[in-house]
């Protein structure tokens, strides 16, 4: 019988993240890679990268989380959908018992998770703006010119403060183009605008929050050192970024869906999911003023699940109305 | 003579009712809907609140369909936000339209609740009428809100959960055609019985969860509380005590017990809104509530300013708050996300022992 694994799949806003997880939850094999708009073909990609490292083995459970969750969880027939939040903390408590705090910055979604006694016991999220998040330095990197991959070494070579205004992603821009006409060099500029983003994380998602050490730093931006940096210098605190800091949430999920117990996963095949036409498409719903945008997912032709709506009538959630996803 | 209103939640029955008082009737608001939250967004500037923008979306609506005397009734106590009185924003706002006739209904007292109403409709309004107006009005307002807290607890309690919809439309529909206090009467002895008869679940809720923010959008039945009560059909226990109710009953007599609740987080003369919420969360942890939830529209001042009071009640009481603001009704999944996140944290804590 081959040995089992279990599959988790983070996808959010900018990044897809696929790890499989053997029976001593070790991490067999992990991706990541950007979505840029094609969920789905992202989620092949990653699925066809672990599968070639775990071919000989045998999927015992698939877990989804990210903002597209429910979306992928159709897609290959997750046995459970889980948010983001919960699949980090259980990543980070696998991984450091004994830590007190998680930084967390995604793509568009920055979080702090503060965990007591090996279980969370607060938490925030980035509310109304991204200022605080990955997309603050992507633009940073596309106005700069410079791969986004390049600011962590760029910071490290600064050698002078650079106070960059941070509370907004437009008027950090502006901010930007002021001081490179300044006369101001690129690594400053770069330090300055770290500082700007983790100056604006604590101001919004950390604000009266009793951060305690351990800290460790999650998510993909954590492999930026001048965030990594600027965390330790402004909170005064030693700041741990994981081995496994960029795929933690798949992680996560892969834990829990090992940890679930399932008898018999509900996950698709690789090779169905490869050679699967899925794909989504929306439309209004007629049936009552609030017009609710529905996804409708279709495969072969066919209509194979719905997503979405402000009523039971398209829920995924009850089988009888729609047909289960396989 | 026909009126229009906007509606928070179902506000508008209850203005229905005190404009049939009075021989005039209200059309029906618009459902809010996407074209109505973005022709809102469209006309107010960008730092009113959110639920202002609601409002403001569905007066454009329906005076693009010709309607034009705009009654509307938000509270009939201090308040700190412009929602309190907007008729000259308004005037402003939609002075494009012909014969757009904004007025709110209000006046603290029966004497000036009477010079209110002259003021609209003229002065052979009699005293006995206003009384009875606003007997019916507030009437509505209370048994509105006392349908909406039970069919919320029972949605989490009863094993029929179709059945409690159905009830609150039934008693939705029974609340508007009623046409005086004694008919209200009856239609709650009715909402009684009926909901002593749903079949309840066997198990107690597998969490307690107190709510409280911002009236107007906590009143928002299509929106963020469509969400939330799915929720409490899962078998989790949602609790909310503020509501449109809470700023019909605001005159200071009221407010002193509930002042004297939140003296030691409240000092300098707080809004009628910070003071319910902030009193209603001390209600929810000494009852032994497990988590609270803090649900706001982005850009409301009083609950804004609450905001970090309440996580310093929170901290006080070792008890889990998460903070909601609401800035765009349509994006559910990242309210969804972080209502499971706190549902899990709550379930981990309570599992683990950990109890505020």
């Amino acid at each position: 019988m081959n040995k089992p694994i279990w599959i988790g799949i983070d996808v959010g806003s900018i990044t897809c993240k696929v790890v499989a997880l053997d029976e001593d939850e070790q991490i067999l094999a992990s991706t990541y890679r950007r979505t840029r708009g094609r969920v789905v073909d992202a989620v092949k990609e990653g699925l066809a990268a672990v599968g070639d490292v775990v071919s000989n083995r045998r999927i015992a459970g698939c877990a989804t989380t990210g903002s597209a969750r429910r979306f992928v969880g159709a897609l290959v027939g997750a046995d459970v959908v889980t948010n983001e939040i919960t699949a980090h903390a259980r990543a980070a408590l696998a991984l450091h018992p004994n830590a007190r705090t998680l930084l967390e910055i995604g793509g568009e979604d920055s979080k702090i998770v503060l965990l007591r006694d090996g279980i969370p016991t607060d938490f925030a999220m980035n509310a109304v703006c991204a200022a605080g998040t990955g997309a603050f330095l992507d633009q940073l990197a596309g106005r700069l010119g410079v791969p986004v991959e390049t600011l962590g070494d760029l910071a490290g070579m600064s050698t002078r403060d650079v106070a960059i205004a941070g509370r907004c992603t437009v008027f950090a821009e502006s901010d930007i183009i002021f001081k490179q006409q300044a006369g101001h060099r690129i690594e400053d500029i770069v330090a300055g605008a770290c500082r700007a983003l983790v100056r604006n994380y604590l101001n919004d998602v950390g604000k009266g929050k009793n951060i305690e050490p351990p800290v460790l730093f999650l998510g993909g931006v954590a492999a930026n050192e001048g965030i990594r940096t600027a965390f330790a210098e402004t909170l005064g605190l030693p700041v741990t970024v994981p081995t496994h800091h960029h795929v933690m949430g798949a992680f996560g999920a892969a834990l829990i869906a090992k940890r679930r117990g399932i008898v018999e996963s509900t996950m698709r095949t690789l090779d169905a999911i490869q050679t699967s036409d899925f794909r989504p498409e929306t439309f209004v719903c007629p049936h009552c003023a609030n017009a609710c945008e529905i996804v409708r997912f279709v495969e072969n032709g066919e209509t194979v699940g719905h997503l979405g709506g402000r009523c039971e009538r398209w829920s995924a959630k009850r089988p009888e109305a729609v047909p289960a996803v396989r | 003579m026909n009126h229009f209103t906007f509606s928070w939640g179902t506000n508008y029955i209850a203005v229905r009712g005190l404009l049939r008082s009075l021989g005039h009737d209200l059309t029906t608001p618009p459902r809010i809907t996407t074209s109505i939250a973005e022709r809102g967004i469209a006309c107010a500037h960008p730092f009113l609140c959110f639920s202002g923008k609601l409002v403001l979306g569905q007066i454009a609506t329906q005076l693009a369909q010709g309607e034009r005397r705009l009654a509307f009734m938000s509270s009939l106590g201090p308040e700190a936000c412009r929602c309190a009185d907007t008729s000259d924003y308004l005037r402003s706002l939609f002075a494009d339209y012909d014969g757009f006739s904004p007025h709110r209904f209000g006046g603290g007292n029966l004497g000036g609740a009477l010079t209110n109403l002259r003021s609209h409709f003229g002065p052979h309004i009699r005293k006995s009428q206003c009384f009875r107006a606003y007997a019916t009005f507030i009437g509505k307002v209370d048994l509105l809100h006392k349908v909406d807290k039970r069919c919320t607890r029972l949605r989490c309690q009863s094993s029929a959960p179709q059945q409690v919809r159905a009830l609150e439309r039934e008693a939705l529909e029974r609340i508007d055609r009623a046409p005086g206090p004694f008919a209200l009467w009856r239609v709650s002895r009715w909402f009684d019985r009926a909901a002593n008869r749903l079949p309840l679940r066997d198990e107690p809720p597998a969490l307690r969860i107190g709510i409280v923010g911002g009236e107007h959008i906590l009143s928002e039945l299509d929106s963020i509380m469509a969400v939330i009560k799915g929720i409490a059909e899962g078998g989790i226990l949602l609790d909310w005590r503020s509501g449109f109710r809470m700023l019909v009953h605001s005159d200071e007599k009221r407010l002193a017990p509930l002042k004297t609740k939140c003296r030691d987080y409240l000092h300098e003369a707080p809004s009628t809104s910070e003071i319910f919420s902030c009193a209603h969360a001390l209600d929810f942890i000494a009852e032994e509530y497990d988590g609270l939830l803090h649900i706001y529209a982005f850009g409301c001042m009083p609950q804004t300013a609450l905001k970090p009071i309440l996580q310093r009640i929170a901290t006080d009481a070792e008890i889990p708050l998460l903070s909601l603001a609401i800035g765009d009704r349509f994006a559910e999944e990242g309210l969804e996300g972080r209502l499971e996140a706190f549902i899990d944290l709550l379930s981990a804590r309570k599992s683990q022992g950990v109890t505020p």
